[in-house]
């Protein structure tokens, strides 16, 4: 751990642990999509966000998390195939016709 | 010939005057009823606004060297669109629909050539290195030991976007299927957990566990190579 529990001045006894502390990192950053997608009942999402407010370690990965899923879709969107195009045009008269077929085939 | 003619004026008959295609945003049951209906004008309208998203999607599913299947897959999608449409029962949002048929038909499709990650291995793969924490029988185990690198604290910024951006393609092209459906339809088309779990044919839950792996997985991917960035600056 990089912090010491019994900070001064916290208003808590210089002998308590903070609460969020109670539960380990490990345990924590296995809720944090949970967390970040409000799947969490009351109670547990209250236990992450204190220890969240206790922990930068995990603080921080939360925000890797969260830049992850950004790039992803910044990646997605910039580098896949040819962004916003249609299909060929050879295709898509095949598929008008398909249709047209389609929906004429009891008639 | 006297046929033909009076079907071209009922076609005219049906399109309302000055009909406007964007009336069928938002309106899935309006839309529905006019491709049943044979309206030529509605496909066009969903095969036109849809597509580039599903190329998009099905880009990201099949892998970068797989582009001439792309339009396969979208094609088949569409296919399977004009085949299943009587048979759709608006259960679910008609992009939720098109969608999922897009993503069965790329699991159809995806090669066994794409060295992935085994799902197994990912879904055992721990989110943060172990060695970052303090180990068990420690007053403190499980809680860090090592600061997580400082991601913002990055020398010219500019000229590793791109590379940035590649390792983070790399980390997901190689993530199992499953994982990259989930990662693709989230964080790239926005879709929320519901609906992506519609789509996949999984629960909301099962959903969010692929998420938090596939997240997980890029996240140390690219931690790992904004590590030995550092290193190279020093």
């Amino acid at each position: 751990m990089t912090e010491t529990p019994d900070t001064s001045g916290s208003g808590e006894s210089q002998h308590a642990i903070s609460p969020g502390l109670l539960r380990p990192c490990a345990e924590v950053v296995e809720e944090l999509t949970d967390y970040t997608e409000d799947a969490l009942e009351p109670g547990p999402r209250h236990r992450v966000d204190e220890h969240l407010g206790d922990c930068e370690e995990c603080s921080r990965v939360l925000g890797q998390l969260r830049a992850v899923a950004d790039l992803a879709g910044t990646f997605g969107r910039t580098a896949g195939p040819i962004v916003d195009a249609g299909l060929a045009a050879d295709r898509r008269a095949a598929l008008l016709d398909a249709f047209d077929r389609h929906r004429r085939r009891d008639s | 010939m006297a046929q033909r003619a009076l079907t071209v004026d009922a076609e005219v008959m049906e399109r309302q005057p000055g009909a406007d295609a964007e009336a069928w945003v938002g309106d899935d049951h309006a839309l529905v009823v006019a491709l049943r209906r044979g309206d030529a004008a509605a496909f066009e309208w969903l095969l036109d606004s849809y597509t580039p998203m599903l190329r998009r999607i099905a880009g990201s599913l099949l892998g970068a060297s797989a582009s001439s299947s792309v339009d396969d897959v979208v094609q088949e999608t569409w296919l399977g669109v004009i085949i299943g449409l009587d048979g759709f029962e608006q259960r679910a949002a008609v992009r939720t629909w098109v969608v999922r048929i897009l993503v069965n038909q790329a699991r159809r499709r995806f090669g066994a050539e794409l060295r992935t990650v085994p799902l197994s291995s990912l879904l055992s793969e721990p989110t943060v290195d172990p060695e970052s924490f303090l180990p068990a029988g420690d007053e403190w185990a499980g809680q860090f030991a090592v600061m997580p690198s400082d991601w913002g604290r990055q020398p010219d910024a500019r000229l590793e976007a791109a590379e940035t951006m590649a390792v983070v393609g790399a980390a997901i092209a190689e993530l199992p299927a499953a994982a990259r459906e989930v990662i693709t339809l989230r964080d790239v088309e926005g879709f929320d957990t519901a609906e992506v779990a519609a789509i996949a044919g999984t629960t909301a839950g099962n959903t969010r566990v692929l998420l938090h792996r596939a997240r997980a997985h890029v996240r140390r991917r690219l931690d790992d190579y904004l590590d030995s960035e550092r290193g190279v600056q020093r």
